[in-house]
């Protein structure tokens, strides 16, 4: 019943989707099928920026958050509106410089305005890089869910390398534009699973309310409400949220995937409306913890203490079959619909800006077969991370943005301040990543304690790269 | 830089100083609104202020920018200083 329902969900979606491609016109160059063809409309925009902001970051490790931490899981609030806020001062620049230079990837942002080929190459590959981790997220939830539907017996390795294997089939099926249809099966998908798990949590839990589910948690576990949270000694403090909130607002859309998003926009003024939809969508991560704090009341102990599993062994003890395979299959999009962007993103980077630099003579045939032939290598190497990882999917997320976060600068100058030139932007990105290096942490910890790194990080690359800039003028800059 | 007619922009501040800097001063309020821990329900409201705000924003800069679909205006002029 779970397997057959979680089964009809993924299929069910992906046949549609193949079906709505096929309806549009048939994406042949790079460019169209990278960009979905420059011409998305406000609302399958809008769906796919949800789908960006409902990750099995958000659901499962959000709610595994509340359920080992408690009061850190506040952190989904605090960063989604935020980034709405960074987002609507910062997407219009992005779209608008995207249409000007005609651009599809970060990287090519980043080589035409600093008039650098050399800076993009370097850029592409720091995307690349982000986006791995960014997968291996999904890799991991994926695989939790495949050894939900099909039994403990399989091993956490081999979930992982079936997992992989689902989501490229699910981006070669086809492009950008099935991802939209997708996404918006999924957004649908997961309102109905938030109802059903919402709507029994109370029972399975014996309190009488979903209201009376949060008085509960603060009155058994009075430290889960406020920060520190359950765990004081992880240091996950009122400091660590401000600083982590700030960080992932700052490194939303430096995302190469949600750049590059920008540029498919059909208009400024369609960014501008989504942005101030955005931080709507947020407000139901109040169902998101409900559940993580649902799942410590009923003393939820999933396999290893692993807080990526709260939520899904809560759901399996407590739920009917049918819900689970409901719950299963949405998860499975969940994994499935972000992956195969950032899957796509990956390779686009790689052949645009990394390959095609080097070998200039490439055809746009050649550079699309590269691109789909990398984001297997891509995929295989978010496997291999998520071998022998136990860390939350929190906590991957947060290194996956401190990682993309030393791009920021470069982006945030552009736009801000005219000295800044490709030199000085190269030497904040290699300080800052040095400032990330894990011989670094002790003596951060010990001069701002609990800040978040990647914001310290940033914070260090952004000086560097002002100070160089200034030092070493660029030649000639109109 | 900032050009005045774009000066509504500040008001991007508060999302900041609501969701981020209030956050140590609010923590500890015992005063659970709806059943739902302070520190929660402070950052869910800020939620919806954030959406108000850039939502007032938006209707000053559409009547400033009008239906012109180009590039931001204000961009060509080095930018302001928010965010």
């Amino acid at each position: 019943m779970i397997l057959a329902l979680t089964l009809a969900i993924v299929l069910g979606t992906v046949i549609g989707a193949v079906l709505y491609s096929r309806r549009q016109a048939r994406a042949k160059t790079m460019a169209e099928w990278a960009v979905g063809g420059r011409r998305f409309g406000i609302l399958i925009f809008w769906f796919l920026n949800a789908g960006e902001i409902y990750t099995t970051f958000a659901v499962l490790g959000i709610s595994g958050f509340a359920w080992a931490y408690g009061a850190p899981a506040y952190l989904a609030l605090t960063s989604v509106s935020l980034a709405a806020v960074i987002g609507y001062w910062l997407m219009p620049r992005i779209w608008a410089a995207g249409h000007k230079d005609n651009l599809v990837t970060q990287a090519d942002f980043f080589a035409a305005h600093y008039r650098a080929t050399w800076l993009g190459v370097v850029v592409g590959l720091a995307g690349i890089a982000a986006l791995i981790v960014y997968v291996q997220i999904q890799i991991t939830a994926l695989g939790l869910i495949l050894r939900l539907t099909l039994g403990q017996d399989v091993s956490p390795a081999l979930a992982a390398i079936m997992a992989a294997v689902v989501m490229v089939a699910f981006v070669f099926l086809a492009g950008l534009r099935s991802a939209a249809f997708a996404a918006g099966v999924k957004d649908i998908l997961m309102l109905v699973v938030v109802v059903v798990l919402c709507g029994g949590a109370a029972t399975a839990v014996g309190a009488s309310s979903i209201m009376d589910i949060y008085t509960r948690v603060q009155d058994n576990f009075p430290a889960a409400g406020s920060f520190p949270g359950l765990k004081p000694e992880a240091g996950l403090d009122s400091v660590w949220l401000m600083t982590s909130g700030l960080n992932v607002a700052i490194g939303n859309w430096i995302l190469p995937h949600l750049f590059q998003l920008c540029f498919s926009a059909g208009s400024r003024k369609t960014i501008r409306r989504n942005a101030v939809l955005q931080p709507i969508y947020s407000l139901s991560y109040f169902f998101i913890i409900l559940l993580g704090f649902a799942a410590l009341l009923a003393g939820t102990q999933p396999p290893d203490g692993d807080s990526n599993a709260a939520l899904i062994t809560f759901v399996a003890g407590h739920y009917p079959p049918w819900a689970v395979g409901l719950f299963a299959g949405t998860a499975c999009l969940l994994a499935l619909v972000p992956g195969s962007v950032l899957l796509l993103t990956a390779g686009s980077l790689f052949s645009r800006n990394v390959l095609k630099p080097m070998l200039p003579s490439l055809t746009d045939r050649a550079a699309l077969l590269a691109s789909r032939l990398s984001m297997l290598v891509f995929a295989g190497t978010a496997v291999w991370l998520t071998l022998g990882a136990s860390r939350s999917l929190v906590e991957i997320g947060l290194s996956a943005y401190a990682a993309i976060g030393m791009l920021a600068p470069g982006v945030y100058f552009a736009f801000t301040w005219k000295r800044a030139n490709a030199v000085g932007i190269m030497a904040g990105i290699v300080v800052g990543y040095a400032a990330l290096l894990p011989q670094m942490q002790p003596f951060w910890g010990e001069l701002l304690p609990h800040w978040d790194t990647g914001l310290v990080a940033m914070i260090v690359n952004a000086a560097v790269a002002a100070l160089v800039s200034v030092a070493i003028p660029s030649r000639s800059r109109d | 830089m900032t050009t005045g007619r774009y000066g509504h922009r500040w008001l991007f501040l508060i999302p900041f100083l609501w969701q981020i800097a209030a956050v140590p001063l609010v923590n500890d309020v015992a005063w659970r609104p709806l059943s739902l821990p302070f520190p929660m329900a402070w950052q869910m409201v800020g939620i919806v202020v954030t959406t108000i705000v850039i939502a007032i924003v938006f209707r000053l800069d559409e009547r400033i920018d009008g239906d012109e679909d180009g590039a931001d205006g204000e961009a060509l002029q080095g930018g302001d200083h928010h965010a």
